[in-house]
């Protein structure tokens, strides 16, 4: 699977409690309504585990944040350096 | 004399119009261009069939116009009911309804949104915001640029007096449905006034604003700035999330006043680890849950010069009880609500009706200024916490019940010790787990479910749930967590749902909560 594809897919479920990931896109701002701060610890456990990557306090910043497009990107960045 | 809360915007608009008075993501107004775009607001409402008493709705995320939706529903003489943003819409619809909003001032597709899940009660107009979007809306609508074309718009001088409501928060409500708590300009004001006296407030300061506008701290920054002609800050709501957002915002904004919960100051102490990082705040103010002690400690480092202020008090009443910060406890004790605010009485009475001496335990009552009207629409609820002073009946005075325990202390201070009844705080937000249980319980396949708060170190509570199925119905825990997320708000949901076919019951048939409780240690609470 892709690495949106894994992305979307814990969004829909674990934090949006969906069943399928039709309503989630790559642009669907998340940090207005989707996500909230307890949103955002879960998912960032989420990503450290499933990618095997260190997100640190300097990476929680908005933008990184604000799409799955955007959390993809970050992904792809910090599996570049490792 | 100031008797009303939008008072305050005219006359710091009177002292200096072109200081600023509000400041969010890029964009600014100057009390006098705040001042202006109120009354067109007001006036807009008003021609809009909006009078007296009614309501207005406000449902916008954190931007500048909040600022002159607020006022500007104020002086057409309505009372404004805020909206979250973040809110499931089948939520806001009950909550829209529940008051019957004569006008709504939102973005369009939060209108078109929210007139989808209303059913009966449609809103006689909506002032919309234009964030980029185009929706086509089927009810009565003005452009808020329109409402506030005019920069030299007038008061409408609605007539007022101090006694009508200013606006209604809802919070959680027991039996499953939110319930308005109203409170009025004198409400407010008294508020308002003491923390002018004791905090204090100039022209000079920047207040941060970084609860919603549904949460009561956002009176204090709102009103306090306004007295004091200084200008406000709201902190956008992506920016609240993160603590680096925070950091950048105090220190590039120069924030002088910091009101907050304390999970979000955590938040900011737990990134910043220099010592004195924010020289330009002078004072940090922080309520609606404890605060604790080891997390004061980083606090005090990271602000050693700013003065710490634990303030207390449920919706219903404002603030009431203040405890300024000067020694931190040696061990994890937590710090005192405080002594009553100079315009406010508390007193605790035991279970016997009498009061509380040093050292005992009692249920805190409130007399006094800032006490609420009441529940919106709601008499009988309402009785059962405003009731007559037990101390002085022969006054016929009402004093509320806030449903706290507290312990009075030898020095005068109050300690908070936690809740009479099911109602919980994480993360600073008030939860009723009636409500939560009523909502899991309204689930086709759901026999019966409950909930059950389990200490959680980031943000004093968490809420795990337990389900028995019908029989014969299958039942996933995201198909109950889904089914709660769609009616609450998000830190409503539990964050652990187990499906059991058979809750513990005691010999008396109820289910066993304390067997639940001890099948949940806090571990099995967290969040992953």
């Amino acid at each position: 699977m892709e690495v949106a594809e894994r992305i979307r897919g814990f969004i829909a479920e674990e934090i949006m409690f969906e069943e399928t990931q039709q309503s989630l896109t790559d642009d669907t701002p998340l940090l207005s309504g989707v996500m909230d701060s307890l949103g955002l610890l879960q998912l960032v456990a989420f990503l450290e585990e499933e990618f095997d990557v260190e997100i640190d306090d300097a990476d929680m910043v908005a933008d990184h944040f604000r799409t799955v497009g955007d959390i993809e990107q970050l992904v792809r960045q910090k599996v570049s350096k490792d | 004399m100031i008797y009303l809360l939008h008072q305050l915007l005219s006359e710091a608009a009177d002292r200096d119009p072109s200081k600023e008075a509000v400041r969010c993501g890029g964009a600014s107004l100057s009390y006098g261009e705040l001042e202006a775009a109120a009354n067109g607001i007001a006036r807009t409402l008003i021609e809009g069939g909006v009078g007296r008493g009614d309501r207005v709705g406000i449902h916008l995320p954190k931007r500048v116009e909040l600022l002159p939706a607020v006022y500007g529903t104020l002086r057409a003489g309505a009372a404004y009911v805020p909206l979250d943003p973040a809110a499931p819409v089948h939520r806001l619809a009950l909550v829209a309804s529940d008051c019957a909003v004569a006008a709504v001032i939102t973005t369009p597709a939060r209108a078109a949104a929210l007139l989808g899940a209303l059913g009966g009660h449609v809103p006689r107009l909506f002032v919309l915001v234009d964030d980029g979007a185009h929706v086509e809306l089927t009810a009565p609508s003005v452009p808020y640029a329109v409402a506030t074309a005019d920069a030299s718009a007038t008061d409408p001088m609605v007539p007022a007096i101090e006694a009508d409501l200013a606006y209604i928060l809802y919070t959680s409500g027991s039996t499953g449905t939110p319930k308005g708590v109203m409170l009025t300009h004198r409400n407010a004001l008294a508020f308002v006034e003491w923390s002018a006296s004791r905090i204090g407030v100039g022209s000079e300061d920047r207040l941060s604003n970084h609860a919603p506008l549904h949460f009561d701290l956002s009176v204090f920054d709102l009103y306090l700035a306004a007295m004091g002609g200084a200008t406000l800050v709201p902190i956008p709501d992506e920016d609240a999330y993160f603590g680096t957002a925070l950091a950048r915002t105090i220190r590039e904004e120069g924030i002088t006043v910091w009101y907050s919960v304390p999970s979000a100051l955590i938040l900011l102490s737990r990134l910043v680890r220099e010592r004195d990082a924010f020289p330009t705040l002078r004072a940090v103010v922080f309520a609606g849950e404890v605060y604790p002690t080891r997390h004061l400690r980083e606090l005090r480092r990271m602000v050693p010069r700013a003065v710490l202020w634990n303030i207390y008090g449920p919706t219903e009443t404002n603030v009431v009880t203040y405890h300024r910060v000067r020694h931190l406890p040696e061990d994890d004790r937590t710090i005192p609500i405080g002594r009553a605010c100079e315009n406010s009485e508390v007193f605790a009475l035991k279970e016997d009706g009498t009061p509380a001496g040093v050292g005992e335990e009692g249920e805190l009552h409130v007399r006094g200024p800032t006490v609420m009207r009441g529940y919106w629409g709601r008499k009988e609820r309402t009785a059962e916490v405003l009731v007559p002073n037990p101390l002085a009946p022969e006054l016929g005075e009402l004093v509320y019940r806030t449903g706290d325990l507290v312990r009075l202390r030898e020095d005068g201070e109050y300690d908070f010790l936690g809740r009479r009844d099911h109602q919980i705080k994480s993360r600073g937000y008030r939860i009723e787990l009636g409500e939560v249980e009523a909502t899991m319980n309204a689930h086709p396949a759901v026999d019966q479910a409950v909930a059950v708060a389990v200490p959680h170190d980031e943000w004093g509570r968490a809420i795990v749930a337990w389900v028995q199925p019908r029989e014969g119905q299958t039942l996933s825990v995201n198909d109950v967590k889904r089914h709660v997320a769609r009616r609450l708000p998000r830190y409503m949901v539990p964050s652990r749902v187990h499906i059991m076919q058979q809750l513990p019951r005691t010999s008396t048939g109820k289910i066993d909560r304390q067997q639940l409780l001890r099948e949940s240690s806090p571990d099995r609470a967290g969040v992953a």
